[in-house]
């Protein structure tokens, strides 16, 4: 790349980019009031996680590679390429030039306007074909194409019915997923005059192939992007199914194509490693039905690569965030993300959605748009374990919002709130008046607003759908120092074996029935269980918000408590995500501190991976107890970043002897998602409301889950709903089943 | 080129998984049965044939008699074809495609307008995984990869409406797969 690193302006000319585009918060509230969006993307979920999840097991049985080996070796061609982009975008730009093509390096979207714009207006062509492009939807083309009094038409059906229909994609892949059937029967009789029969699918497709046919023969130009370009050979490659590509790229006679410079793989190779898993990621296909290499223009024709930079460059030297762009745009993060399920590709982005646009975004359109999405990640990582280039979206988009925070005008609020919580003694304060004053409110383990209160919009809003938890007259600490010696497990197992435990602040003080049963059993197994009084938050919420200061003081604290002892225990697994996944890369400035994380990070387990694991109990050493039906819901965090798998499940068979009941979809998250339920809880609730259905279709009066996080807000779900099943902690499971106990 | 010849087992795959991209294929002994093929899938209406179809098969248009198009015309003409025979270069067992090579914009509008489309392959030129590209395709000899090669896999298709698979979009809803030899 020969050009300047460029950001687009702050907040410049966004009607530039497309019709419509209104501000986050409008667009969030138009995704909810739209009850197509929910329905028809829980369909495609969990319809694509079925035939994806099978493709992946035939590429093995076909190819003789796993998912993992493909995208490890994906990755690795893209990051070679993003590590030395001059040199790979010279050998494609070279050997195309050599054939014929024209190559041109823009640094921002007006330049590459301008230089098609200009193409268009030399070879006087009036009408022009696009294929699919997110890059031309990325800098604006078809509206600075109109400006120049040039016609872009969208040849995609999906574009093509966006396009007349004035509205914009919400998906990288299926551009029109929002879209019901008689929606767009009703936008064909509008447009094309005559009337459609919604349930009349391919005569609705034969209608685009006529209207669209003449188009293609008519124009002077044709538009497309690029999936890859093989610098090795000087090679474009473009995938389509409908064939549109092809012919954008063959009938007219000019051929231009909007590409991003990340594009680039260095080796023919590469691209049939990225066709291998391309189709299988995005459409759950095993190819796509076309793949067209074109590595020169037909005889009498024109071809032109326009490689634009439009932030690119800038996201390559950005520490952590760089890996953004090896972004194939397979769509699969957003087709794993519940947030997406809820409010669909509109509210997410601007042009890239889904957990991948809550990066891009930022780059592309200035932190002004990436801003307001923001909230709807709730963090529960698993756009990461679909991603076939191992992008790190979880870390990055908590990074995007650490810089959203530092120049947000309301960021002071977040990191005062943060600082006060990042206290002990004020916490200790805080929740002690709270809990004084919410004492006539308290119902055993809820709080109950007066009616007068509770029917108010604001607390249906924030409350309605899920009962808030009591604030606990005494916190679990104190609770634990006069808790009576438990019964004992036959044998001690876990005889000496000093625990540092870890309470968490939420079960400390909200529900400390959840330590005092993890104490309980890990001191009936014969542990010498510690309760360092100086702990308090691990810092999760802060590194959530962003406020990276408060986060690092908190992790501070957590290892000055814990530190020095045999084993760290807790049992709340996201406290344990943070330990293992942050706590090295927030203190890496103070390498005292940072050594001392990674030699904490050795000992901490939470209480299920610490009884499967080092502090394993003997077989059946639980099993007298209930027998009524268990039903598992898996943390999401623990199953997307633990590798937790049937972990859970396995504990509660071998330790008390119970067979889990399966419940569909265990490990999609609850939608806790820690301050998305303040943010945006129509996020919160709608994901629960996912759970809750699945909970209720598996018939477990018995739901078991592991972190006090889950626990809380589905037994707060489970009540507003009216929901009859009991939510526990697999510790309070287990110790209902200690001798004497059950 | 030369190959060994494929064995059954990767012919076998191939014919499986291009069923899977619903194309339909068929094992003629020679080109005289693709023009029998071409007239009986359009009983009326134009057969338009592409240059690299004609340069392997001369017999192919006059067999075709006066309802061939023949290799060269304008993409209006082509477009008005009921049935289009074109040349496959490859085949790919692993995901039952058939690698078109279309140097000229007429012969792409072959493949790409007429609604139904016969590509024909050579037995020899069938392989197992799309490795073969490489050595094919990507670094042949004779100064680099072709100007413009597709691999195709059945017909053309669309679910942008609510995801509804539909067959047959800007490119052929039929594609039958002819393994000569």
């Amino acid at each position: 790349m020969t050009t300047t690193p460029t950001r687009p302006t702050e907040g410049s000319n966004p009607e530039m980019r497309g019709p419509h585009l209104k501000p986050f918060e409008e667009r969030y509230e138009n995704a909810l009031k739209d009850p197509n969006i929910q329905s028809g993307l829980l369909e495609f979920q969990q319809s694509w996680r079925q035939t994806r999840d099978d493709q992946m097991r035939s590429l093995h049985e076909i190819t003789g590679f796993t998912f993992e080996d493909l995208r490890g070796k994906l990755t690795q061609a893209k990051e070679n390429v993003i590590a030395a982009p001059d040199e790979h975008v010279a050998r494609f730009k070279a050997n195309i030039e050599a054939r014929g093509g024209k190559v041109v390096l823009v640094g921002s979207d007006a330049e590459a306007n301008a230089y098609i714009a200009h193409l268009a207006h030399e070879r006087g062509v009036s009408l022009v074909v696009k294929g699919k492009s997110m890059v031309s939807e990325e800098i604006g083309l078809n509206e600075a194409l109109a400006h120049a009094g040039v016609e872009a038409v969208e040849t995609d059906l999906g574009e093509w019915l966006l396009q007349i229909g004035e509205d914009r994609p919400s998906h990288l892949v299926m551009p029109a997923i929002h879209k019901r059937r008689h929606q767009v029967a009703e936008l064909f009789t509008r447009v094309l005059g005559r009337p459609f029969d919604p349930d009349d699918i391919p005569a609705m497709v034969l209608a685009a192939r006529v209207e669209l046919r003449a188009r293609f023969l008519n124009a002077g130009m044709g538009v497309t992007g690029a999936n890859a370009l093989i610098a090795e050979t000087g090679t474009i490659m473009l995938v389509t199914n409908e064939g549109n590509g092809r012919l954008t790229s063959s009938l007219p006679g000019v051929h231009v194509v909007t590409t991003g410079v990340e594009k680039v793989l260095p080796t023919a190779a590469d691209a049939i490693t990225q066709i291998r898993i391309l189709a299988r990621s995005a459409t759950a296909q095993p190819i796509t039905t076309y793949t067209t290499f074109i590595s020169a223009p037909a005889p009498g024709h024109e071809l032109h690569v326009v490689l634009i930079d439009n932030g690119r460059r800038l996201m390559s030297v950005q520490p952590g965030l760089e890996a953004a762009l090896r972004c194939i745009r397979c769509g699969a993060c957003a087709n794993v993300c519940p947030a997406y399920q809820i409010v669909g590709g509109h509210a997410f982005g601007h042009v890239y959605t889904g957990p991948i646009g809550l990066v891009t975004t930022a780059f592309h359109h200035g932190l002004d748009a990436a801003e307001g999405p923001q909230s709807l990640c709730v963090s529960c990582g698993a756009c990461a374990t679909v991603c076939p280039v191992s992008i790190p979206l979880p870390q990055q988009i908590l990074e995007v919002r650490r810089l959203v925070a530092e120049r947000s005008p309301s960021g002071w609020r977040t990191r005062l709130a943060m600082r006060l919580y990042a206290s002990r003694a004020l916490f200790a304060l805080g929740t002690r008046v709270a809990g004084r004053l919410s004492t006539p409110l308290r119902h055993g383990r809820f709080t109950r607003l007066p009616a007068i209160i509770a029917n108010t919009k604001v607390a249906q809003r924030y409350l309605g759908w899920r009962t808030p938890p009591a604030i606990a007259p005494v916190p679990a600490r104190s609770l634990a120092r006069q808790a009576s010696a438990p019964p004992a497990i036959a044998g001690s197992p876990l005889a000496g074996r000093k625990i540092a435990f870890f309470l968490q602040c939420i079960g400390d003080r909200v529900a400390p029935e959840i330590p005092l049963a993890a104490i309980d059993v890990l001191r009936a197994a014969g542990a010498d269980v510690r309760i360092p009084d100086s702990q308090h938050c691990c810092g999760l919420p802060a590194f959530d918000a962003g406020d990276h200061d408060n986060a690092r003081r908190m992790a501070k604290s957590t290892i000055a408590a814990l530190e020095g002892n045999d084993d760290i225990v807790t049992p709340a697994p996201s406290c344990v995500v943070a330990m293992l996944h942050e706590y090295e890369t927030l203190l890496s400035g103070e390498p005292g501190w940072q050594l001392r994380a990674h030699v904490m990070k050795e000992r901490v387990y939470d209480l299920v991976g610490y009884l499967v694991g080092p502090g394993r109990l003997p077989d059946g050493a639980l099993a007298e107890g209930s027998s009524e039906a268990v039903a598992v819901h898996r943390f999401c965090q623990g199953s997307n970043m633990l590798n937790a798998g049937d972990r859970l499940e396995r504990l509660l068979h071998d330790v008390a002897g119970v067979d889990t009941v399966p419940l569909y979809e265990a490990e999609v998250c609850c939608g806790f998602g820690g301050s998305t339920s303040v943010r945006a809880p129509e996020i919160s609730a709608g994901i629960l409301g996912r759970k809750l259905v699945n909970v209720a279709a598996a018939g477990a009066p018995i739901l078991v889950t592991d972190n006090p996080g889950c626990v809380l807000h589905l037994r707060g779900g489970a009540d507003a709903a009216g929901a009859p099943v009991r939510v526990m902690h697999v510790a309070e499971y287990l110790a209902s089943r200690l001798p004497g106990r059950s | 080129m030369t190959t060994a010849a494929p064995s059954n087992e990767t012919i076998e795959a191939f014919k499986r998984r291009a069923g899977e991209a619903r194309s339909v294929v068929h094992e003629f002994a020679d080109w005289h049965a693709v023009a029998a093929l071409a007239l009986m899938l359009a009983p009326e209406g134009g057969i338009a044939v592409s240059g690299p179809a004609a340069e392997a098969a001369p017999v192919l248009l006059e067999d075709l008699g006066g309802r061939a198009i023949a290799p060269g015309q304008e993409h209006r003409v082509t477009a008005g074809g009921a049935v289009g025979i074109v040349r496959g270069a490859l085949g790919i067992a692993e995901t039952g495609s058939v690698m078109l090579v279309e140097e000229r914009s007429e012969d792409r509008a072959v493949s790409m307008l007429s609604p139904i489309v016969i590509q024909v392959l050579d037995r020899d030129q069938i392989f197992q995984t799309l490795d073969v590209l490489l050595e094919h395709l990507f670094r042949r000899v004779d100064g680099g990869p072709p100007t413009f090669a597709s691999l195709s896999t059945g017909p053309s298709r669309t679910a942008d409406i609510e995801r509804s698979l539909t067959i047959g979009v800007h490119g052929p809803h039929d594609v039958h797969v002819v393994i000569l030899g």
